[in-house]
């Protein structure tokens, strides 16, 4: 352990400012030992990271080896959901705006058990994809397989491939993605991700029936996972319309558009109606 | 479960400390000091305490008695006299209970208990089923705000006790109403819910059932809502509600989740009782109110935990939820959702007791979405499973008519034959005897399928078909050309049935069995007679062109035309309608009548202005002026159609029109090179016009395509369009390299979204000839997602297909081959389909089927050509892979004898056939092959003669 002192400076009171910014609350460092320190604050200092902390009426820092720590007890980042809300909506460039500082902030952290890291590069990787900035999207991708340690997090980071996969037209891989996520996560977000990106798959191969079972286990067994109900939504309709049941396509989108009226499905719901009507 | 009442002593040490010092002070300053006797009621009153706190209420209900007939009356006794009543409540004798409440109430009617102790009354009440009055004090309550929902709960409960749904709905609305914020308005909901379903108000059930899950966090008790839920799903849909039952089913929770849920609820109980207790050591004044609050949670959280560990024990509740969930599915007619369901409980409960009928509920619904043949896998697994299953006949029937719904009549006839005897005493036997018939009859097998119809007329004399395959031996007689049988079965059905399903469709059988005897005349009278009796039959169409067919072939002309005309009109498909209408047109041309094929089709357009075939029709009215000499007015007619629909890639026969468009350009040019592709065009008798560019025409007539580029007058598709027609220009004029240049443009100055149909399936071609196969393939990519009905879809197959293969995704290509084979009807590319598949399946070593695919391109007439020289040559090379040498040197053989001017292939098969000969030791016979190669002058420049040159020197040397 290093112990410095810490002089109340003005840029020293910036620094603690924008430290919160992205991490409001107090951070906790749980060691291996079974020790915890309460800090004010967190940086990274080479091989140490370094705590903030109350000594006396002054302050000062601490600082440990990462191999030291078992955890950093980090309070939720806000942006998460709201890069994950503008995603929804369409809006790539506010998520990444959103998503790119705590990305930064946890960047010197993210071999620490607790850091958001992952979290949140996860979702800049479904930004990167969305801004069609997919070259970018699999390098981040690949820099989060190498430090994710929990299983989950991994698959879901792996699932965010699969659309690259997709695109690449290397279907067997992104299949397999999304069988060992269905088969081995208990998480029914990533559940319903994985199903859904089972059914792009299939669509894109053609096969339709399958890729319409894929898609209805959303709303089938995951409808409370609303964030993956329109993509779900609009892949079955594609699907029934490909099936020649047209009825049922309509009304799927016309669902999808009264329900997420705001979402990028929604949008594409519109141009698949159109194409629907045009080949009446 | 009731509420019990427990006001007064509580677990709080600290307040009961408080309250029995109060108490106790009281009851000690109402004796002199020399009588002792305000210290013996001090030590009763703490004596009462405790056992009610122990629970004896009936000891301390009798101290406190005690206690309050020997003490003088003191507001300061006032917790005594509460807790008097709440021990007689708690001890369960109501009665006594009523009376120290109302006692209570008499002496301290403003004191700290009152709204209690009238709660306590009410509830005794109830609890005695003494509802009018229970119902009444309740109803004084709910205007309090502290009680009010509690009231309208127990209210509504006493209602319902009393059998007053009515009032209990209307009580639990009031409760309701205004939102579901607290645990006791949820139980309320759910109450409501409860009575909603008895009542059959399936759209507020589930309104309501949706609100109770909006506000989960505030259920603690999960297991009984679950319960509740599923409860009530099964209600509903025993009323046919499905819809209602499914919203239910939906809501239930799984069990491990709702095993999670509930631990997790109990935990919160405990945290929010420990709270509790909490507030009430800090505030003692907060008591009363706590300590209802307090022994209610201990209450809920007991009973909450026995229930958790007695539905721990139970089986999982899971796989009944699914399986009401897919029936819900299948009967509000989700059939997929019903599928997803069904293989969900299949693949995660394999060894549940709901296994049977989730297996046969699945083949069922597979059946309904068209899935025939995973239904079939499924038919069989559950044969395997369930031999003597409840289900087993309807699964022995259903494998055998699966098979027939995929088309697949082989597969069919094996199964109904195998469960004909294997299930001889089915009682679907009827109808699988006569499917039976069915499927050897849609194989063609019509001796055998009379044969069967006849032993289903031996075994079932009065069978629910017994009609049908009467008609069917009929129709299966003439389609075995056994005309005269099968008018005589008509004939024979006609009189046992005269109002039969098929009368009808018989007599017009008959007319087609005297068509094929050639008595046209008797033909054209029954055709009349049948339609005199069945005027608006849908048939009529069909009927019409049989009798225009024999006018046709007795040589009456017009009546065949006026007929055809009538048919067409009549057709209610499509098929008999382009039948009729073109036969018509075909007439009209035979006999040089090309103002009445233009009338006809003029008359077709404003016939069926929204039919599919209009723009062929419009194509034909251009036709048929070019050909009456009207070239102006056919370039008018063409230019005005394709002006009209040019900027709609939607109306795929505009590309039609431009080639016949660039046809009458060439005509007018008098360019004269409009040659063997420019059939349509009618040579002219009027004198030769003077040379006109046919470009400078087109864009005369169509706008420019140049000239309009960046110009907002024109849209993208129709320069596109303008460009393929100059591209028509130019194959008309036997030009390739400005052909070529012009649907290279296409490929290159147009994004895919601007293309129509044939245009993205020709750029797409252009570029992958190029081996741009990554722009290639979005303009395929682009066919197949946005025109997937189109008639140049094959484009999209064939051309991803192609790409695949080049890329080594065999089983890609395979996917792609195979489909535009067989699922889409493949116009242009039917044999690049084919060629496609067979090379992929010899690349993936798929020997025979890559031998049967390659035998189905040389056998193809039409298909003659290189394709053919290719296929002979790759079946020398699956017979060389075989080892088969002698067998693999034939093929090569017949490429450079029968295919010689396809000099690649030639050359190929001249080395491939020398090495066969060296396998088989033949080195003379090889040498002599390397020669023939090596005499051929075209071959000079291959690089198989230098190999063979080669080839040749080491055998020469080797000898």
């Amino acid at each position: 352990m290093t112990i410095t002192a810490y002089h109340k400076s003005a840029a020293g009171l910036l620094c603690f400012i924008a430290l919160f910014a992205y991490s409001a609350g107090a951070q906790s460092i749980i060691l291996k030992a079974g020790q915890k320190i309460d800090t004010l604050g967190l940086r990274r200092d080479g091989d140490l990271i370094m705590g903030k902390v109350q000594v006396g009426t002054g302050s000062g820092e601490v600082g440990y080896k990462a191999e030291q720590i078992a955890k950093i007890e980090f309070p939720e980042p806000r942006a998460l959901k709201a890069a994950t809300g503008f995603l929804t909506q369409g809006q790539p460039e506010k998520a990444l705006a959103e998503i790119d500082p705590v990305v930064r902030y946890y960047e010197p952290f993210k071999e620490v058990a607790g850091a958001w890291w992952a979290q949140a590069a996860a979702i800049k990787v479904s930004v990167l994809a969305a801004l069609h900035r997919e070259v970018e999207g699999e390098t981040l991708t690949n820099e989060i397989l190498k430090t994710v340690t929990d299983p989950e997090t991994a698959r879901s980071v792996q699932l965010r491939l699969a659309g690259g996969l997709i695109r690449k037209k290397e279907f067997e891989k992104a299949i397999a993605i999304c069988n060992t996520a269905i088969s081995q996560s208990g998480d029914t977000s990533i559940l319903a991700e994985a199903w859904i990106k089972k059914g792009d798959v299939l669509l894109a191969q053609r096969q339709f029936d399958d890729a319409l079972l894929a898609y209805l286990h959303v709303p089938v067994f995951y409808s409370d996972e609303k964030e993956f109900l329109p993509g779900a939504l609009l892949g079955s309709a594609r699907v029934y319309w490909r099936l020649d049941d047209a009825k049922r396509a309509t009304k799927t989108l016309n669902d999808l558009i009264a329900a997420y009226p705001r979402s990028v499905e929604a949008a594409l719901a519109q141009s698949e109606l159109q194409k629907i009507d045009n080949h009446k | 479960m009731l509420f019990r009442l427990s006001r007064g002593p509580s677990l709080n040490p600290v307040t009961i400390v408080a309250l029995i010092a109060a108490t106790a002070t009281t009851l000690a300053q109402q004796s002199s000091p020399s009588s002792g006797a305000g210290s013996d009621l001090a030590q009763l009153y703490s004596r009462a305490i405790a056992e009610f706190q122990a629970g004896d209420y009936a000891k301390a209900a009798a101290d406190l008695d005690g206690l309050l007939t020997r003490a003088e009356f003191s507001q300061q006794l006032e917790p005594a006299f509460f807790t008097l009543g709440s021990a007689y409540f708690n001890g369960a004798d109501y009665k006594k209970a009523i009376d120290a409440f109302k006692k209570y109430q008499a002496k301290f009617p403003n004191g700290p208990h009152t709204g209690d102790a009238t709660f306590g009354i009410a509830q005794a009440n109830l609890l005695t089923k003494n509802y009018a009055e229970a119902a009444a004090q309740f109803g004084v309550l709910e205007k309090d705000q502290r009680y009010r929902d509690q009231a309208l709960f127990f209210a509504a409960t006493t209602n319902r006790d009393a059998g007053k749904n009515a009032q209990a709905i209307s009580i639990l609305e009031k409760l309701t109403v205004t939102g579901l914020k607290t645990p006791i308005a949820l139980r309320g909901a759910t109450l409501l819910a409860q009575l909603y379903v008895e009542k059959g108000d399936a759209d507020k059930t589930i309104g309501l059932i949706k609100k109770i899950h909006e506000r989960l966090s505030l259920v603690d008790n999960m297991i009984e809502l679950n319960t509740l839920t599923v409860r009530l799903g099964d209600q509903l849909f025993e009323k046919n509600l499905y819809d209602g039952a499914l919203e239910c089913y939906l809501a239930a929770y799984p069990r491990e989740l709702l095993i999670q849920t509930q631990n997790d609820r109990l935990t919160r109980m405990q945290q929010r009782m420990d709270d509790q207790l909490a507030v009430a050591r800090r505030d003692p004044a907060q008591f009363g109110q706590l300590a209802t609050v307090i022994n209610q949670l201990k209450i809920d959280i007991a009973r909450t935990r026995k229930l958790l560990t007695d539905f721990e024990k139970l089986p999982s509740i899971t796989p009944g939820i699914y399986l009401r969930m897919a029936r819900s599915y299948y009967e509000t007619d989700h059939k997929w959702e019903s599928v997803v369901v069904y293989q969900e409980l299949m693949d995660r409960f394999p060894q549940i007791p709901e296994r049977e009928s989730a297996l046969f509920g699945l083949i069922v619904s597979l059946a309904e979405v068209n899935q025939p043949k995973k239904a079939q896998t499924f038919c069989e697994q559950y044969l395997s499973e369930f031999k003597t299953g409840p289900n087993a006949e309807a699964v022995g029937y259903m494998l055998g008519a699966v098979a027939l719904q995929a088309n697949d009549a082989q597969t069919a006839e094996t199964r109904f034959a195998q469960m004909l005897e294997s299930q001889p005493e089915s009682k679907l036997r009827d109808q699988m005897r006569y499917l039976l018939g069915n499927a050897k009859f849609m194989q063609g097998k019509y001796d055998e399928a009379i044969a069967e119809y006849r032993s289903y007329l031996k075994e079932f004399p009065n069978g629910q078909n017994i009609e049908d395959v009467k008609y069917r031996i009929a129709l299966t007689a003439l389609f075995s050309g056994n005309y005269r049988q099968a008018m005589d079965e008509l004939h024979g059905y006609i009189k046992k049935y005269p109002h039969g399903h098929w009368v009808s469709d018989s007599k017009y059988r008959l007319a087609v069995c005297k068509y094929a005897a050639s008595l046209y005349t008797e033909v054209i009278t029954d055709c009349n007679a049948w339609e005199n009796e069945f005027k608006n039959d849908r048939q009529l169409g069909e009927v019409l062109a049989l009798r225009a067919d024999a006018s046709a072939a007795s040589d009456q002309v017009s009546d065949a035309i006026d007929a055809y005309v009538r048919s067409y009109k009549a057709a209610t498909t499509d098929e008999v309608m382009n039948y009729s209408l073109f036969a018509a047109s075909k007439l009209f041309q035979k006999r040089g009548e090309w103002d009445r094929v233009a009338e006809l089709f003029q008359g077709f357009i404003e016939n069926k202005p929204d039919s599919p075939t209009f723009l062929s029709a419009l194509y034909w009215v251009g036709n048929a002026k070019a050909h009456e000499g009207k070239l102006e007015e056919a370039r008018q007619i063409t230019a005005d159609a394709i002006k009209k629909n040019i900027a709609d890639p939607r109306r795929e026969k505009v590309e039609l029109l431009l080639t016949q468009m660039a046809q009458l350009c060439v005509k007018k040019s008098g360019a004269g090179h409009a040659g063997a592709n420019a059939e349509h065009v009618p040579s002219e008798g009027s004198p030769t016009p003077p040379p006109v560019d046919p470009n400078v025409d087109l864009d005369a007539l169509l706008g420019s395509a140049e000239k309009n580029e960046g110009k907002g007058d024109q849209s993208a598709i129709a320069r596109a369009r303008i460009l393929f027609a100059k591209a028509e220009l130019a194959r008309l004029r036997r030009q390739p390299a400005e052909e070529e240049g012009n649907i290279a443009r296409l490929a290159e100055a147009f994004k895919p979204e601007e293309l129509s149909p044939l245009l993205l399936g020709r750029a797409g071609d252009n570029l992958l000839s190029k081996q741009k196969t990554d722009q290639a393939t979005r303009f395929y990519q682009r066919l197949m997602d946005e025109f997937p009905k189109s008639e140049f879809l094959d484009f999209a197959y064939c051309g991803l297909g192609e790409i695949a293969l080049q890329k080594r995704s065999l089983t890609e290509a395979l996917h792609y081959f195979s489909d535009g084979t067989e699922k889409i009807h493949a116009g242009q590319k039917m044999k690049d389909l084919t060629v496609g598949k067979a090379k992929t399946l010899l690349a993936m070593n798929k020997l025979e089927e890559a031998q049967k695919a390659f035998e189905q391109v040389a056998a193809v007439r039409e298909w003659r050509g290189e394709s053919t020289a290719f296929s002979m040559y790759s079946l020398g090379e699956i017979e060389a892979k075989r080892g088969h040498w002698a067998e693999a040197n034939i093929y090569f053989q017949r490429v450079y004898v029968a295919y010689r001017k396809f000099l690649p292939w030639v050359a190929k098969a001249y080395m491939r056939s020398a090495e066969s000969f060296e396998k088989l030791g033949k080195q003379k016979e090889a040498a002599n092959t390397y020669r023939e190669l090596l005499r051929n002058d075209k071959l000079a420049d291959f690089a198989e003669a230098a190999e063979a040159r080669k080839r040749l020197e080491a055998l020469d040397e080797g000898s």
